[in-house]
């Protein structure tokens, strides 16, 4: 039975809140203003004018059904009449709402209440009417601008006061009062409203225009950056038709540059073979019989060919360096040993029967390293003719010796040694000391050529030398360099 | 077989080169068979057409119309020259080319100028069946 007694207590709140639901249906129904009236701000002012003619027409007859119930005849008194009219012709002006015409409605509305609470009180005497005056102010305040408020209040001031000055009542002057104080009161009342709405307003628009004008902004950055971004993806379309095309330029220029060295070097050796060969083989006699003098004469032919030879090997191996063209023939285990051996027997032809000892001191067992087999050889033979060149006597020395991951040569003489203020100048390409110029001989690129050789074999060369006390290269090369190792070329030959 | 009666050939366009051959084989090592083309159209045919098959062939590289790599691989697929030494003889001495060389098939280089203190040790070695490579 709990169950039946709670059903009971849930269903009297139940049907209140149905009651009150429905009663604000139906209100909401009967101030609904007519569906084709779209505009939120008419809406809202329709509604209002229902309301408000609906609360009139219930006042109206409320107020009626008091006088008819308790008067004995209601229908001598003309105030009765007046009410009667202005309940039925508030409810003419509810009917004729339903059109939508809100400000029209309005205006009749305010122009019924005004002559009825004007005139009513005086055609019946009774000022207690009077002061409802202050409806059609009002109701002017609520539907139109203050302007209207104050030309309302003007005529019923007026209106009254002309009214009421012949009948010299101090009520109707008590009222009267009333109702200046209260309609400025009202025109104020409107006038501040109006002008703190209108200052909303302003910062509204203002914010609005504050928005639009952002969102403006931003859709031109937007614009802009879309510009950009095209403009972007163009340059960098072009730069990479540029960059393809100065590649493929690049390229073309490192062929041309490598088929002129290739073809300088040919076309240059080529008369040179003639040149060298035929002079020797006079020389030697294999043409017939030569007697001192042009054996002399020859020879000094053929130094200064072997020299014109070198002279372009150098010129033609600085060029490949300086122009990046310079490729090193990497082998995997190349023999120090062979090489050092081909240097030392270079040596004594270097020397040339100078009083100069030629010392060794190559550490045993040595590993094999990897690296061009041919400018290493080409190095040695250089700091070692360098050497033998330079010095007249004392010794020339070879040291030999690996410490950690390096092989380390050093080339050391007694010769007339060089100022330290050369020691760059000396690396330097057709740059040669004063004593390297009195000496001659050199094409002055053999330091220069040996120094990139080293570095492109991602070694070292470096001079330890004072005037007057000899000079020592040395120069250290990794016995095995990984980036060397991915150079080593596929064909292992002996040389 | 002594070293003087080896047969050579020596493919070559200059005139004076193919002279200073003459005088380095012949002159200077006594050399008596030394055949010499100055240009390699009808390569194979004229090699067949030699009295003698060469034991040692040198090869220019700038050869018209068939260049010294071409005519390498002419003879790698002629059995008739398979005991051949074949050693190009080139003025060129870049990297590229020598690595070229090296990779090509060649049993050695030898740089021009020649030179005539070297050149009859070298010769020496490539009959002994050595890999030369003298490119200095």
């Amino acid at each position: 039975m709990l169950t039946s007694s709670d059903t009971i207590s849930m269903a009297s709140p139940n049907t209140y809140e149905r009651l009150i639901a429905a009663l604000r249906l139906t209100v909401d129904k009967l101030v609904q203003p007519p569906a084709r009236i779209n505009d939120p701000e008419h809406i809202k002012r329709a509604r209002l004018l229902n309301s408000i003619l609906l609360v009139t027409i219930l006042a109206g007859c409320l107020i009626l059904g008091r006088v008819f119930i308790v008067a004995g005849n209601p229908w001598d008194d003309p105030e009765v009449y007046a009410g009667v009219f202005g309940v039925a012709i508030t409810f003419a002006f509810y009917m004729y709402h339903r059109s939508g015409h809100t400000s029209r409605v309005a205006a009749m509305f305010i122009g019924v209440s005004l002559v009825l609470f004007t005139l009513v009180p005086f055609i019946g005497a009774a000022h207690t009417f009077l002061p409802y005056a202050v409806v059609p102010i009002l109701l002017t305040a609520i539907f139109f601008s203050v302007r209207w408020v104050a030309v309302v209040s003007v005529v019923i001031l007026v209106v009254t006061g002309v009214l009421m000055y012949p009948l010299d009542n101090q009520r109707y002057i008590d009222i009267w009062y009333f109702l200046i104080f209260g309609s400025m009161l009202i025109v104020t009342y409107i006038r501040h409203q109006t002008a703190m709405e209108q200052i909303r307003q302003t910062a509204l628009t203002q914010a609005n225009e504050r928005l639009c004008q952002s969102e403006e902004n931003l859709q031109q950055l937007n614009h802009q950056l879309e510009a950009r971004v095209t403009e972007r993806t163009h340059d960098l379309a072009t730069k990479n038709i540029e960059l393809a095309s100065a590649w493929e330029a690049a390229k073309q220029a490192d062929l041309v540059k490598s088929q002129f060295l290739a073809s300088m070097s040919h076309e240059l050796r080529t008369p040179l073979n003639a040149i060298l060969n035929f002079t020797e083989f006079v020389s030697l006699g294999m043409l017939g019989e030569i007697n001192e003098r042009q054996t002399d004469a020859l020879n000094k032919s053929l130094d200064s060919g072997r020299h014109l030879l070198a002279l372009i090997n150098d010129v033609l191996d600085i060029t490949k360096i300086e122009s990046g063209m310079m490729r090193l023939f990497i082998e995997d285990n190349v023999d120090v040993y062979e090489i050092l051996d081909a240097a030392e027997s270079a040596v004594q032809s270097y020397l040339q029967g100078k009083p100069v000892s030629f010392i060794t001191e190559i550490e045993e067992n040595l590993p094999a390293i990897v690296t061009d087999r041919r400018r290493l050889r080409q190095i040695l033979l250089n700091l070692l003719s360098n050497a033998c060149k330079f010095t007249e006597q004392g010794s020339v020395r070879l040291c030999v010796r690996r410490q950690g991951d390096d092989l380390c040569f050093s080339v050391i003489d007694t010769g007339p040694g060089i100022a330290p203020q050369d020691h760059d100048v000396i690396f330097e390409p057709f740059k040669q000391t004063e004593t390297g110029i009195r000496h001659a001989g050199g094409t002055g690129l053999g330091l220069p050529i040996s120094k990139r050789l080293i570095e492109a074999n991602y070694g070292r060369l470096w001079v330890e030398s004072e005037l007057g006390r000899g000079a020592a290269f040395h120069f250290a090369i990794p016995v095995r360099q990984p980036e060397l190792l991915l150079l080593v070329s596929d064909v292992e030959t002996a040389s | 077989m002594i070293m003087t009666e080896r047969c050579f050939l020596y493919v070559e366009d200059d005139p004076l080169s193919c002279e200073v051959m003459q005088l380095m084989l012949g002159g200077l090592m006594g050399i008596k068979k030394l055949h010499i083309f100055r240009d390699s159209a009808d390569f194979l045919e004229r090699m067949a057409a030699l009295t003698c098959v060469p034991d040692v062939i040198m090869l220019d590289i700038q050869v018209e119309p068939f260049d010294g790599f071409a005519m390498l691989n002419m003879l790698k697929q002629d059995t008739r020259f398979a005991h051949a030494r074949v050693i190009a003889l080139t003025a060129s001495v870049m990297n590229e080319e020598v690595e070229r060389l090296r990779t090509s098939g060649f049993h050695g280089a030898i740089a021009k100028p020649l030179s005539a203190q070297t050149f009859p040790e070298l010769m020496r070695r490539v009959m002994r069946g050595d890999s030369v490579w003298h490119i200095a």
